[in-house]
């Protein structure tokens, strides 16, 4: 019915290979500096511990970022996937590799279990998810399951730990993260994804099948916090309830996504580099001080860089272009 | 006979407790333009979500191309060739050429390169503007991005809720001049206004009021009834058409 004139016209593409390699670079310049930082900084759980928050805070950049549902409990599915991965490498007896993944599945599961609150949005999706965390913290700490989860008592991996293994399962997950954002963010599932984000009734009106798509970040998101979680856990080798059902790990995961920017790929990496390594640093050697440097820093962040340090970057740019545009002509 | 488009048949509708339309029935053809006047509050946009699927009909009949159309989504109406603008029309936070691409769906490259090349045909404005944030467009662009955004989709019914509100008088001739070229190339298309210069483009109004359909007939027929005319636009209004 609706025929082109053919007309000569330039067929502008939305997925760009120069944005697409600058999102690459973006998964290797990590990727490398992990695996070769292990030679120049020794502290291989804080570096463990870093690669488990980079994957997380790109999962926040999924479901927030992309698709714009903050979960405040975020931490739940961190949790599930600790305590599945630990389920089943000590009463499964599968190899503790395999075990990361049944942290993904148990991150997933317990993400299809909370897809009824897409029901609600802004602050009451974002309160709603953290009453979920905490419910299904209170659920696994509950003494009557001690027999399946040992209940407060926490969970013991020391006899599964391996420090080499742990490193490059963290290396290889955060990759895995970093690509999938990447994926997201140059396919039309991102731009799908962009569109709810402005608006549900308006991508519905472009054909986006909403509740398909949201449902899907929201899968992945949950997949990544939950091998997370797995990871966290072997590499702490005993944890309680409440380190691994933490609201903690949530703010981090947020603050880090926010500061480096959400939406783009290098923005949630740089965060967490930034702000983790300050929190260590800061942590262990004027802990007196942590909260007021820390504090600090997200004033600074929300005064101005409100859509964080890409943005930030980007805003300059333009800025700078501007000006030689003005002085040029 | 001509095919239908679109047949609304008794169709009732509103939101939680509130009833908007009451038994609201009109059919349009194939190829043809139908334009739904009404005051604002008359029930033309709610009338246009539920044949997009946004809004749930109570009860009644909405067929499109003589299939049922009333249990798909809104995404499969899109699939099946229905593309509504709204009033806002735009993803203001993307790109130009993210708002088309969105309006493609799930066309192939070369579909989408073909369509790119129409839009941008009609439109020569968007080729310099396709790395523009829609929301910094003016008025009148953002029109031709909302409208492009459709035609991406290769409809064959286009739904356009109030094109001409927040554009110039001018901006509106213009709009006015498009929808008479995406016309000449067969779309049927449903226009929900205020604005009687659309009726220019059109071979029947519909005119709503408090919910329920006051009139419906042809243009001819609209701009002969001298009192219906008077009643909704005022003597001006007469003057105008």
């Amino acid at each position: 019915m609706l025929e082109s004139r053919s007309v000569e016209k330039p067929a502008a593409g939305v997925f760009r290979r120069k944005t697409l390699l600058l999102d690459l670079l973006a998964v290797a310049v990590p990727v490398v500096g992990f695996a070769f930082g292990i030679n120049i900084f020794a502290n291989e759980l804080l570096l463990v511990y870093m690669m488990v928050y980079v994957a997380l805070a790109h999962g926040i950049n999924i479901s927030y970022g992309f698709t714009g549902y903050l979960p405040f409990g975020y931490f739940g599915f961190f949790g599930a996937g600790a305590y599945g991965a630990t389920l089943a490498i000590l009463d499964l007896h599968v190899p503790a590799l395999i075990g990361m993944l049944f942290g993904g599945v148990a991150g997933v599961l317990f993400g299809l279990l909370l897809l009824p609150l897409f029901r609600l949005r802004g602050a009451y999706f974002a309160i709603a998810t953290l009453a979920a965390g905490e419910a299904i913290a209170d659920i696994v700490a509950n003494p009557s399951l001690q027999s399946v989860t040992n209940g407060p008592y926490g969970e013991n991996l020391a006899s599964v730990y391996s420090s080499g293994q742990i490193y490059v399962a963290a290396l290889v997950f955060m990759a895995l993260a970093l690509l999938a954002v990447v994926l997201v963010k140059n396919s039309r599932f991102g731009l799908a994804l962009r569109a709810i984000k402005e608006s549900e009734y308006s991508a519905a009106m472009a054909g986006v099948n909403v509740v398909r798509m949201r449902s899907l970040a929201w899968v992945i998101a949950a997949a990544i916090a939950g091998v997370g979680g797995a990871i966290f856990g072997w590499a702490t080798t005993v944890f309680y309830p409440s380190a691994v059902f933490d609201s903690a790990i949530s703010v981090f995961a947020i603050v880090f996504a926010l500061f480096g920017g959400t939406g783009s790929v290098w923005g949630p990496t740089l965060g967490t580099v930034l702000l983790y390594g300050l929190y260590s640093a800061v942590g262990l050697s004027s802990p007196q001080y942590f909260q007021l440097i820390y504090g600090l820093a997200i004033v600074v962040l929300v005064l101005f860089a409100p859509r964080g340090l890409v943005g930030f970057g980007r805003a300059a740019g333009r800025m700078i272009s501007l000006r030689r545009a003005g002085a040029n002509g | 006979m001509e095919p239908l488009a679109l047949e609304i048949n008794g169709v009732s509708s509103g939101y939680g407790r509130v009833q908007v339309l009451w038994d609201v029935s009109f059919t349009v053809n194939q190829g043809s333009v139908i334009v739904l006047l009404g005051a604002n509050g008359a029930g033309k946009t709610t009338l246009l979500k539920v044949i997009v699927g946004l809004v749930k009909a109570w009860s009644g009949e909405v067929k499109a191309f003589g299939e049922d159309i009333g249990r798909l989504n809104t995404a499969r109406r899109v699939r099946n060739g229905i593309a509504y603008m709204s009033e806002q029309g735009i993803f203001p936070g993307l790109s130009v050429r993210e708002n088309l691409a969105l309006g493609a769906g799930r066309a192939s490259k070369a579909e989408v390169r073909e369509r790119l090349s129409l839009v941008y045909d009609m439109f020569p404005e968007l080729v310099e503007r396709g790395k523009s944030l829609a929301g910094s467009l003016s008025g009148g662009q953002r029109k031709m991005v909302g409208i492009s955004k459709c035609l991406m989709a290769k409809p064959k019914l286009l739904i356009l809720d109030e094109p001409s509100s927040g554009l110039s008088p001018k901006f509106v001739a213009e709009v006015v001049e498009q929808l008479h070229t995406l016309r000449s190339f067969g779309i049927t298309m449903v226009i929900a206004e205020q604005n009687v210069s659309f009726l220019e483009t059109a071979d029947s109004a519909c005119v709503l009021e408090g919910g329920r359909i006051n009139f419906s007939g042809g243009v001819d027929e609209f701009e002969g009834d001298e009192a219906l005319h008077a009643a909704f636009f005022g003597l001006e209004g007469i003057q105008e058409v």
